[in-house]
């Protein structure tokens, strides 16, 4: 029963990926103009040099990137270096490969939003239940209400204020990088407390900015939970208030919450493009950025691959433990 | 006679709404013999299920205005929430109207009936309760597999049953059964309030029984009570009240059920109840009653004694009684 429910997620995560792949062929393609040409004829007018060949290099360049194939065997060559984690070179940066450029960011990114997505998730579901709670006394629940107002302000206003306050007026954190200069990176001290100071300022307004959203979703649900009959009974069964807000309230208004961040998760591959910006941190959210402004495109299109694939794991991996969570989803179709 | 198990004694509910507030149990006065079967009847919001609720002090934007709730003699409406919170199901349990959407659907029934005995602090190991709850499960008719099992996987009717197993877990003295049945088809219906009332005479705990069907309620119990716009207009034991009426809600109530005997076009009560916001000057029911007379539009009627234990709140009582 559940190696079928398995097998049938799997199956779609598969063709979500085939699927993704093929859009990331295809879209480039579909685009006006010719990126080889645009990239020569750019470079030729930095550098000054002469206009004459810009055709001849372009076809070598073409057969070197085996772009005068037919558009079918271009299509098998791409599945073939995308099994390969072969995204091709970067142009702004050649001979930088994109999968370098990806792999040398990811880590950052990865560990930032990964830490801030989970403590936003955790922080801004407690503060939604809480809020929601009706035995909560009346203060506590004017100042969680009065946090949600930072749900409307833009992390990147709230990434610019700290930055402002705590980098330039204070000088409590660094203004950015991910990590001190000089660090020899390992498994040490200096390391460990390294990331945490250049990580604590992006960490923050992130955290701030997201924690609402968690909250309102969370509040949302929980006062709908709180009208049902299973409630009542138990309510009427004699229950301790904390038994009722935990496993009869919150258990049943987190389901949707679990959605929300797998496929948050899922998105942190693509980083935080201001925030990482703004604080100059070396992520992914980073380089695609650069990478937009250089029409960077092979870079742009692996993230962007990078992006689709990585949601649809982490949809697979939600499918996976939804039934753990939600009984009712057990496997048999539903 | 000994001490009653519940004496509730001019019990007022009122809700709290922006145009003021509505008395939903108005006056109300009952009490229950240990192992009295007790039914209340009534149409909607005629404040059966508010009393309900009032007894188990669960009330959403209301309150108890004023009266006394007195459970083993102990005056409920006064205890603290806590030692509220320590006599539900202990010694009062509730079964709940809506059977299909009352259990947590993510729990076990296990587990959900296993947090009634640890939040009553009774201390068991695992086994014993483990034994205990798969008797409980058996003594409604359910194998005791079943407390493996998600509600999702369980039928309506053995969800309800469930819920009846959970009402006696704690032995407790009273069980109030709010529409029990109400959410099941006929056929179910017969079979678990059948259990219900099999359980009920075993653990010889008082019950009472709200409803709006007149014929269910005659099978269950053995007294009745008729409520009508927040007051109980009639109480007595179930037979004389179905023989011999003294309300003129409740005869016209007993008529309005379809008969074999005779068949006739369908008789309902014309009009709706009076607002509770507003209510009527003198007897409740006189915009509706085909006996009112120029004195039930100003002067409330008493609750007056009949023969025994039958009362009734009516200025023309005898005349029904003679009829």
């Amino acid at each position: 029963m559940y190696a079928d429910y398995v097998a049938r997620r799997f199956g779609i995560m598969l063709l979500v990926i085939f699927l993704a792949v093929t859009i990331n062929f295809v879209i480039p393609r579909l685009a006006p103009g010719d990126p080889i040409e645009a990239q020569l004829n750019q470079l030729i007018a930095s550098g000054g040099g002469a206009a004459g060949d810009v055709q001849a290099m372009a076809a070598s360049y073409r057969a070197r990137f085996g772009l005068d194939q037919p558009l079918w065997h271009q299509y098998l060559a791409y599945w073939n270096s995308v099994l390969r984690f072969d995204l091709g070179f970067s142009l702004a940066n050649y001979p930088e490969r994109v999968s370098q450029a990806i792999l040398a960011g990811l880590p950052w990114t990865l560990g930032l939003l990964g830490f801030a997505t989970l403590v936003s998730f955790t922080l801004g579901t407690l503060l939604g239940g809480i809020v929601a709670w009706p035995r909560t006394p009346r203060f506590l629940r004017a100042a969680g209400s009065s946090l949600l107002v930072f749900s409307s302000i833009p992390y990147f206003l709230i990434g610019m204020i700290l930055l402002y306050l705590f980098a330039i007026v204070w000088r409590v954190f660094p203004a950015g990088g991910g990590i001190p200069f000089g660090t020899t990176v390992g498994l040490n001290w200096s390391t460990v407390s390294g990331l945490a100071w250049h990580g604590t300022l992006p960490a923050i307004s992130i955290v701030i900015a997201e924690i609402g959203a968690w909250a309102l979703g969370m509040r949302g649900m929980l006062v709908s939970v709180l009208g049902e009959d299973y409630i009542t009974l138990a309510e009427a069964k004699g229950l301790q208030n904390r038994r009722i807000f935990v496993w009869y309230g919150m258990r049943n208004a987190m389901l949707p919450q679990f959605t929300k961040l797998a496929l948050t998760l899922g998105h942190i591959v693509s980083g935080a493009i201001l925030v990482e910006v703004i604080f100059s941190y070396p992520g992914i959210g980073f380089r695609l950025y650069q990478a937009i402004q250089t029409n960077d495109y092979f870079v742009i299109q692996g993230i962007v691959l990078l992006l689709t694939i990585s949601i649809a794991v982490a949809m697979f991996i939600l499918d996976l433990i939804y039934p753990l969570i939600d009984p009712r989803i057990d496997g048999r179709g539903r | 006679m000994s001490q009653p198990v519940l004496d509730v004694r001019d019990l007022i509910v009122e809700y709290k709404t922006p145009k003021g507030p509505a008395r939903a149990v108005n006056e109300v006065s009952f009490s229950l013999r240990a192992g009295e079967r007790f039914g209340l009847v009534g149409e909607s919001g005629s404040g059966k299920s508010t009393t309900v609720l009032a007894l188990m002090r669960m009330l959403r934007g209301g309150r108890i205005a004023a009266g006394e709730i007195r459970l083993n003699g102990v005056d409920l409406a006064q205890i603290s929430e806590p030692a509220m919170r320590r006599v539900r199901f202990a010694e009062m349990s509730l079964v709940p109207q809506g059977a299909m959407s009352s259990l947590n659907p993510v729990l076990r029934i296990g587990d959900q009936m296993a947090d009634i005995f640890e939040d009553h602090g009774v201390r068991r190991s695992a086994v014993e309760r483990e034994g205990r709850i798969e008797r409980l499960l058996e003594q409604v008719g359910l194998p005791g597999t079943v407390r493996w099992r998600f509600p999702h996987e369980l039928s309506g009717g053995m969800k309800q049953r469930v819920c009846i197993a959970m009402s006696i877990a704690l032995r407790p003295s009273l069980i109030l059964a709010d529409e029990p049945t109400s959410a099941l088809d006929v056929v179910v219906q017969k079979q678990v309030l059948g259990t219900l009332s099999r359980v009920q005479r075993e653990l010889g705990a008082a019950i009472i029984l709200i409803g709006h069907d007149m014929a269910l309620m005659a099978h269950f119990v053995s007294r009745i009570g008729v409520m009508y716009a927040g007051r109980l207009v009639e109480t007595g034991p179930v037979r004389k009240v179905f023989a011999a009426p003294r309300h003129p809600y409740t005869k016209m109530l007993i008529e309005a059920l379809p008969s074999f005997e005779k068949t006739a076009a369908f008789k309902g009560i014309p009009g709706v109840g009076p607002s509770l916001l507003d209510p009527l000057p003198g007897c409740p029911f006189h915009n509706r009653c085909p006996m009112a007379i120029e004195r039930c539009r100003t002067d409330p009627p008493a609750f007056r004694t009949g023969s025994e234990d039958h009362h009734a709140a009516c200025h023309r009582t005898e005349e029904l009684a003679d009829a």
